[in-house]
């Protein structure tokens, strides 16, 4: 990991929170990229508009 | 001091800088547990400890995280300087894919929010549908080149173009959501 992309994953944990932060830091650890890692990637965009926005 | 004078009549001597030690410590790693327990992250830490306070600013339901989640375009166009330094065009691929889709989520987790806020016009919400739509197109068209690139000729220059697509269509909602909600891109 770059410093550069550790100061971003540091930028985004203060902006964002732990959230945001821990899954851009799973992203840019893998060295080797599995099956797995890019179905959980593409499954987030398998959320329809409607599950964002419906009633809480 | 008044707490150490206490103490000096009941502890003996050589232990009361230890205590108080312990007693001072046990303030900050209190609030550092609070801050983290209320999902402040670090700016809530450091508050806690140097402002005695990391209890959030009391927000109006209908605008509490939106502005956190709504930030998420930074990191989108932090793509190239993560993409840099890559072993292989796979792990590029995968990392600014990666970080699209989690801009995109937390803006869309942000508009979600504005909208159940009663805040979004029909327009706003027809063009973000519209724009969501469109990201999640150019996502599938991501997943398919991710899935076949390997067995093309010209595999590595479709990679990219796809990635460069959904770039652009992620870039593309997160703004679109920034400026309905903040008015600014």
């Amino acid at each position: 990991m770059t410093a550069e992309i550790a100061l971003l994953i540091g930028q985004a944990l203060i902006k964002y929170g732990p959230t945001v932060a821990r899954e851009l830091r799973d992203i840019f650890s893998k060295e080797e990229i599995s099956a797995a890692d890019w179905d959980k990637v593409f499954a987030t965009a398998e959320k329809s508009y409607e599950e964002y926005t419906k009633p809480a | 001091m008044e707490i150490i004078d206490q103490l000096a009549g009941i502890i003996p001597p050589k232990y009361v800088t230890y205590l108080t030690a312990l007693f001072i410590a046990s303030q900050v790693l209190g609030r550092i547990y609070q801050a983290i327990v209320s999902g402040g992250g670090l700016r809530s830490i450091l508050r806690g400890i140097w402002l005695g306070t990391n209890t959030p600013k009391p927000k109006s339901e209908t605008d509490s995280g939106i502005a956190e989640k709504l930030s998420a375009l930074v990191l989108i166009g932090s793509i190239a300087v993560f993409a840099t330094g890559c072993k292989t065009p796979e792990q590029g691929a995968y990392r600014t894919i990666g970080t699209v889709s989690v801009s995109v989520d937390a803006a869309m987790n942000g508009w979600g929010d504005y909208v159940r806020a009663g805040k979004a016009t029909p327009e706003q919400e027809i063009k973000v549908k519209a724009g969501y739509v469109k990201y999640q197109t150019a996502m599938r068209v991501a997943k398919i080149t991710v899935a076949s690139y390997k067995a093309q000729p010209d595999g590595a220059t479709r990679l990219n173009s796809a990635v460069d697509a959904l770039s652009a269509a992620g870039s593309e909602i997160v703004t679109l959501v920034q400026l309905f909600t903040k008015g600014t891109p």
